[in-house]
């Protein structure tokens, strides 16, 4: 499949995704409404934070409006195009694959593909919280930033959830490395130093998700944007290479399951 | 007999969880990332300083430790079991049996909150006192903190068993548990204490039913004080007896919707 025919997999799919959410309106619109004002807790508490300290480590508000102008776009685009990315390790454990497996597709992008209610309501959020904190002139930088951080996340929680196909049971671990990636984006990532600085951008790359590419978009750097930029591809790159390579372990669990 | 009842389902659905203790020591990792991220934020905050608002760093860390384990101890998530039990028709069951569903729930609730709190309890302090060693505590105080805890249970209970049965309504209840868990998250004070606040938001937050089921009673345990003890009593008893009120209400105006469906 060429990029063509994953576009227009993509858009078909949606179409029916988007026929099976309509169909059961009022969950489609309590979850998205309720994402959005889980959202806007999480900038209320930076609002809070900022009206006593001025700065924190370097980082102001309008910083932390970046965090989420990136992360919950990104994480509303992953969840709304590929929603059972927290699934990959349930689906090699269970033997769920066979489905995937026997269908002409890329195995890896349509057993990510699903929608999620909740992403409709990051993405608005997101939006607004672009608004505030993105001036136009910096909109296509952000929008390869956030490219980015979508393909550091996927890659992550693919890494994660295949090595279920090594270590067998593996549901709950990966949900936890999962939702830490989330949890360290989530903060100001000049809270970081030293050690933990490191393994948050080269072992548990959560500063690509949010970090850099907010100092990215606050002061621009040749040297930090190739780097986001090249770990992004070789990351990515060696995601899908690790799932294929742990698909051959891959065995079927014979279930009989129905589809929705 | 009424109580001895409860107090088995409390206690097989105790052994039925420990089967399970990997699932439960994994929120673990949660507590540990979460005081770590802290533990940096209050170092950066701090920036040399000794004391913020009367709490040292040492302090604020075991605070989130003891907040931390208030919060998967007494169980928000909770709401998404009992709106299970709506959506799924479990609840319809219990009108069979000689249990009241609001007492079952309970009693799983209470029986869960001792063994997720000796589990949670034990890794939180284990990780604060590696990350910052240990804070001036007197052992005689320690009655006082759990009756506080306690009510931050029962209170908590009430809340989110009545967000639980608004799946009566609503068939998905997951947007009430992302709102209500971000209520005792920042409302709550349970990622900051609420005197690290601005002034205006100390004075409404302070009364809200949330910070009586988070920040009174952790702060109880970093900072005993008389005064505050009977404050937390009063706050909690109050707001305890409006939502009991509130989650009687919702139950009866749902179980008769469970009849209207022909149960």
């Amino acid at each position: 499949m060429g990029v063509k025919e994953h576009i227009s997999f993509l858009r078909q799919f949606s179409k029916l995704e988007w026929a099976t959410a309509l169909e059961y309106r009022a969950n489609f619109v309590t979850q998205s409404i309720g994402m959005f004002i889980n959202d806007i807790f999480w900038i209320f508490l930076w609002f809070l934070l900022f009206q006593r300290f001025d700065t924190i480590n370097g980082w102001e508000y309008r910083d932390m409006l970046r965090v989420f102008a990136v992360l919950t776009i990104s994480y509303g685009l992953v969840g709304f195009l590929f929603g059972n990315w927290t699934r990959i390790a349930r689906f090699i454990e269970h033997g769920s694959l066979d489905y995937y497996l026997t269908m002409p597709k890329n195995v890896l992008l349509h057993m990510l593909a699903k929608f999620n209610y909740y992403g409709l309501g990051d993405l608005v959020f997101g939006t607004a919280m672009v608004a505030l904190s993105i001036p136009m002139t910096k909109l296509p930088l952000y929008l390869l930033l956030v490219l980015c951080s979508i393909l550091v996340m996927l890659g992550w929680v693919i890494i994660t959830g295949s090595l279920a196909f090594y270590l067998g049971r593996f549901e709950h671990a990966s949900q936890a490395m999962r939702e830490s990636l989330i949890i360290f984006a989530g903060y100001p990532f000049s809270i970081f130093t030293g050690t933990t600085k490191f393994i948050l951008l080269f072992i548990i790359p959560a500063g690509f998700v949010t970090g850099i590419p907010v100092q990215l978009l606050t002061t621009f750097s040749w040297k930090w944007f190739f780097i986001t930029i090249g770990f992004t591809a070789a990351f990515f790159s060696f995601a899908v290479w690790f799932f294929y390579r742990g698909l051959r372990r891959y065995e079927s669990g014979n279930v009989m399951a129905m589809r929705g | 007999m009424t109580i001895t009842k409860y107090y088995s389902i409390a206690k097989t659905d105790i052994l039925e969880k420990v089967t399970a203790v990997w699932s439960t020591a994994l929120w673990g990792v949660f507590i540990g990332i979460a005081m770590f991220i802290f533990m940096n934020l209050w170092t950066a905050i701090y920036s040399g300083k000794v004391t913020l608002e009367g709490f040292t760093i040492a302090q604020m860390v075991w605070y989130t430790a003891f907040a931390e384990v208030i919060v998967f101890s007494t169980g928000i998530d909770w709401i998404n079991d009992i709106g299970d039990h709506v959506r799924t028709g479990i609840i319809a069951n219990t009108l069979l049996k000689p249990v009241n569903y609001i007492g079952w729930q309970f009693s799983v609730v209470f029986g869960n909150f001792f063994y997720r709190w000796i589990i949670l309890g034990i890794i939180s302090f284990v990780i604060a006192y590696v990350l910052v060693g240990s804070i001036p505590f007197s052992f005689a105080t320690l009655p006082f903190v759990v009756i506080a805890v306690l009510g931050a249970l029962i209170l908590n209970f009430c809340i989110s068993a009545s967000l639980g049965l608004l799946a009566f309504w609503f068939e998905d209840v997951r947007a009430f548990y992302w709102v209500y868990q971000k209520f005792i998250f920042v409302l709550g004070g349970m990622l900051v204490p609420i005197d690290v606040y601005p002034v205006w938001a100390q004075g409404v937050f302070k009364f809200l039913p949330f910070s009586f089921a988070m920040y009174h009673p952790a702060k109880l345990f970093v900072h005993f004080d008389t005064r505050a003890f009977i404050t937390t009593m009063i706050g909690q008893l109050a707001w305890i007896i409006l939502f009991v009120a509130v989650l009687a209400l919702i139950y009866r105006a749902g179980i008769r919707k469970v009849n209207i469906h022909g149960g």
